[in-house]
């Protein structure tokens, strides 16, 4: 007998409220960080993790449609994020054909590496891009976007595990 | 079966998506393009502002609440003592009032004769600031008032101590504000007690700054900038901020300029923009 496969269905609206949850965590003034310019890139981070963990099996498509949603609620360009999306997929798709992340310290480097490709593209696509960028600003920002994309990781693997 | 060359894959299963990646990539730099040049994620945003607004209402909740009890606590002698405060400063403003008013008429006479155009004449209107000051990492100011108010991109926002911003972007019942210290943000100014004119721009964090200012111009530490009107923008005369360090380049000729602003919107919850501006 054929079973009807329900998992991505149940996995729906996980997906929307983590979206929900970053959009309020993008758009909440947490005094440390955001009054020194260190803000995470909290879409960045999660959709990372959602790439790199194949949640929903989230394909090229529907990741260029959320990108132009994110555009849209927090972005400052249409297609900006949409294009640091189905990049960071593309790259996953390739490091993923060549190589298997089982550990969790392979885990963790590959959510780095998709990271900060996401954030140099973010930079340079930028409209307020800048020739004399701040580099600590910037490598702080890599950090604590890593730190935020690997507890999203965590997040959506428990999540997964209990689906 | 053995796979054939074509279909031999290492560890990914799946179809190969460079097809699809090439189309969406030369789609996502198309729209980019067409959006930088034409402006339409500001009209999107706008349309769709209301998709928005439920959001900015649960963002503020847990202030709206804790302002409401903390209203509904605040005693009757706190109220009377408030009370008092204000009315004396009324009486002092009135005061300062009448001598403004000799000064005004004396200076729009001068004018007059002088044939100098008065640039000082605002309408504006009052609004208040609201959470989130925050968007994905970008600084905004959010405001009560939209297009029902008569608001329009471009508009430069001021209060009590200077200049705040501009409006970048207006929903139906409220708008954003462009801080002074945006990296987007650039503004004419002119020194207090000289003719000098610069551009001074944001550094996207605290400060504001003048990238080349000639050295064998004069200026010194605590010179206040400001809004030169030359733009035909800004009210001439809106103070902007003091230089707190004056840095040399590398070649002598130039100086680097740091401004710290003389508003901080996390100091303030009024603000006013300045609808048009009245000449004479």
């Amino acid at each position: 007998m054929i079973k009807k496969n329900t998992r991505k269905r149940r996995e729906l609206p996980t997906l929307l409220i983590i979206i929900l949850i970053t959009l309020l965590f993008s758009r909440i003034n947490i005094p440390v960080i955001n009054s020194s310019g260190l803000m995470p890139d909290y879409f960045l981070a999660l959709f990372v993790s959602l790439i790199a963990s194949r949640f929903m099996n989230l394909n090229l498509y529907i990741l260029f449609f959320l990108g132009l949603l994110v555009d849209l609620v927090a972005g400052e360009l249409m297609g900006q994020y949409a294009l640091i999306l189905i990049i960071i997929y593309f790259i996953n798709f390739l490091l993923s054909k060549y190589f298997i992340f089982k550990t969790p310290i392979m885990l963790a480097s590959q959510h780095l590496i998709l990271a900060t490709i996401g954030l140099n593209i973010l930079l340079i696509s930028s409209i307020s891009y800048d020739l004399s960028i701040d580099t600590n600003m910037f490598i702080m920002k890599w950090i604590i976007t890593c730190l935020v994309c690997l507890l999203y990781s965590k997040l959506i693997q428990s999540l997964k595990n209990k689906i | 079966m053995k796979p054939s060359k074509k279909e031999l894959r290492l560890f990914n299963t799946t179809q190969s998506p460079i097809f699809s990646f090439i189309i969406l990539l030369l789609i996502s730099l198309t729209l980019m393009g067409f959006d930088y040049r034409k402006g339409i994620h500001g009209e999107i945003r706008e349309k769709s502002s209301f998709l928005i607004a439920p959001l900015i209402y649960v963002l503020n909740l847990p202030k709206n609440i804790s302002e409401s009890l903390k209203d509904l606590i605040k005693s009757k002698s706190q109220l009377f003592e408030k009370n008092q405060e204000l009315e004396n400063k009324v009486i002092d403003l009135s005061i300062e009032n009448q001598r403004l008013g000799l000064i005004e008429a004396e200076n729009k006479q001068l004018r007059r004769s002088m044939k100098i155009n008065n640039s000082l004449d605002i309408n504006f209107t009052n609004a208040e600031i609201i959470l989130p000051k925050i968007n994905n990492g970008k600084r905004i100011i959010l405001i009560n008032k939209g297009l029902n108010d008569g608001i329009k991109i471009g508009q430069p926002v001021i209060n009590n101590l200077g200049l705040v911003g501009q409006i970048i972007f207006v929903g139906e019942t409220f708008s954003e504000i462009n801080p002074i210290t945006s990296k987007k943000y650039m503004v004419p100014v002119i020194f207090e007690k000289s003719t000098d004119n610069i551009i001074i721009k944001g550094n996207g964090n605290k400060y504001m700054e003048v990238t080349m200012f000639p050295s064998h111009r004069e200026v010194k530490i605590g010179t206040i900038l400001m809004t030169s009107g030359i733009d035909n923008w800004y009210p001439k005369g809106v103070k902007v901020g003091r230089v707190i360090k004056i840095t040399p380049k590398a070649n002598n000729q130039f100086n680097h300029l740091l401004i710290a602003p003389f508003t901080d919107p996390a100091t303030f919850s009024q603000v006013r923009i300045i609808l048009d501006k009245k000449n004479d």
